[in-house]
């Protein structure tokens, strides 16, 4: 089983999770250097499995491959971050701060999931702070790079801003499932 | 296919046999899983049940409610219900002891199509109480597990203290069904998936979808959404299965009382497959 049934395990005790603005978050992410080309591995995710073969290529001229420790931070909650993620393996907690409450996880994300959006739509800081439940493989794309490439190649930039649209709708929906509670009274 | 079974086995479907609570377990808050015999062996010698069937218990002067058995339709031991307080019945239900007796019809309805599902994948995706219903048909893929290909279960809930039968799932694990779990809303010590349960199935892989079965039970917001998932995955809509709940009251067709469209949830249910039933989900009055 993946995750444990059991409430009672402590999840991330030596997480600094009350304070998470006193740690760096680029020191969390090691890189590993690419040795592989991305183009296929890009192309099996399902964000960015449908995208034309060229629009791939483009993608993986600028991406990377990481490998992000358990407990590791890729991005916190109201700071910037300078990358897209594009999760491959593994499994992503998304946190929220509540004051009085600490950090409140709202969405776990797994394999096909993108992460730290934000930049790439004008938000200045992360809307939720990313941390692997697990040794976790990312391709990373730099902001900078992704934008340039969009604006400059619209035969990129559409479809790619086709499909974060599409995943930014599905994580929309998902968390209007979770608003509806629909397990309050059970069914059957 | 299997789907439509029974009645044929009920040979009085209005005759309540008396059956005994051998043990009660609780299971999460407001809900316990009561483990019964029949009074009388040669009832119990002859009674069978498909994964997925419900039985009518009938506490006298209370009331009549319809239950999804919850056991191993192949095992010899008691014949399990897990039940959940929602009125009059369920609620007496509550206040009983072990040792008590009430009545029993059934079995009723259609079942989940394991016989259709050989040769593929299975997933079994679920939320809340809507375990209960599915659970025999674990077990039946579980006891013919060579029959199919990855068995996997996506089970939601409210939050980590709202799941049925936490304590299987290692042994359920161990004999071939892939297990995943998610909660709608975490605790601090929760170290497992959080996000709605159709999340699950957006994200699994589904090498052939052509040869997959989707079987899903629970609120049918979610039934619907995870359908619509489905459908995303490029899994056929005749592969998809749901079970429904409406207000039983015969059990056999004949009061009305759970019609839905031109169905009857009763008869021709609870498990129905998902493209007989689409254009009436998300029906406002339905």
């Amino acid at each position: 089983m993946l995750h444990s049934s059991s409430p009672e395990v402590d999840a991330f005790g030596s997480r600094d999770a009350d304070f998470p603005h006193l740690v760096q978050t680029e020191a969390d992410i090691t890189e590993t250097p690419m040795l592989i080309d991305l183009t296929d591995q890009i192309g099996d995710l399902q964000f960015t499995s449908t995208l034309p073969e060229e629009v791939r290529q483009a993608l993986a001229g600028i991406a990377s491959q990481r490998t992000i420790a358990s407990g590791q931070f890729l991005c916190r909650e109201g700071e910037s971050c300078s990358e897209l993620f594009l999760i491959a393996s593994g499994h992503v907690g998304l946190d929220m701060f509540v004051p009085g409450r600490g950090q409140v996880r709202v969405m776990t994300l797994g394999p096909g999931d993108v992460l730290a959006w934000s930049a790439l739509v004008g938000n200045q800081g992360a809307t939720a702070t990313g941390v692997a439940l697990e040794e976790t493989e990312v391709i990373a794309f730099p902001d900078d790079a992704l934008l340039q490439l969009c604006q400059t190649n619209h035969d990129v930039g559409y479809p790619l801003m086709r499909e974060l649209a599409k995943a930014i709708s599905h994580r929309l929906v998902a968390s209007r499932l979770q608003l509806l509670d629909l397990f309050y009274e059970g069914s059957h | 296919m299997r789907t439509v079974a029974c009645p044929s086995q009920v040979v009085d479907p209005w005759l309540a046999h008396t059956v005994r609570i051998v043990s009660i377990t609780d299971e999460v808050e407001g809900v316990a899983t009561y483990h019964l015999e029949f009074a009388d062996a040669d009832t119990a010698d002859s009674y069978s049940f498909l994964p997925g069937q419900f039985n009518m218990l009938y506490l006298p002067g209370v009331g009549e409610a319809a239950i999804s058995i919850s056991s191993d339709p192949s095992a010899q031991g008691t014949l399990d219900h897990t039940v959940r307080i929602a009125g009059n019945v369920t609620g007496e239900l509550a206040r009983t002891d072990v040792g008590s007796t009430f009545g029993l019809r059934g079995p009723f309805g259609s079942s989940w199509p394991i016989d259709d599902c050989a040769g593929g994948d299975v997933v079994i995706v679920t939320g809340g109480i809507g375990l209960a219903p599915l659970r025999p048909a674990i077990y039946e893929f579980l006891n013919r597990k060579s029959e199919f290909g990855h068995i996997t279960l996506l089970y939601g809930a409210r939050n980590p203290f709202g799941m049925l039968y936490t304590s299987e799932y290692d042994d359920w694990q161990l004999r071939g069904l892939n297990v995943n779990t998610t909660v709608d809303r975490s605790s601090q010590a929760w170290q497992g998936n959080v996000g709605v349960v159709t999340q699950l199935l957006d994200r699994m892989p589904v090498p052939d979808p052509k040869k997959t079965s989707v079987l899903c039970c629970g609120p049918e917001v979610m039934m619907w959404y995870t359908a619509r998932s489905a459908l995303g995955r490029r899994i056929p809509k005749d592969r998809i299965w749901v079970s429904l709940e409406r207000n039983m009251n015969c059990a056999i067709g004949l009061c009305g009382h759970c019609q839905f469209g031109p169905t009857f949830v009763c008869k021709d249910g609870p498990v129905i497959r998902y493209d007989r039933v689409a254009s009436l989900l998300k029906v406002e009055g339905f």
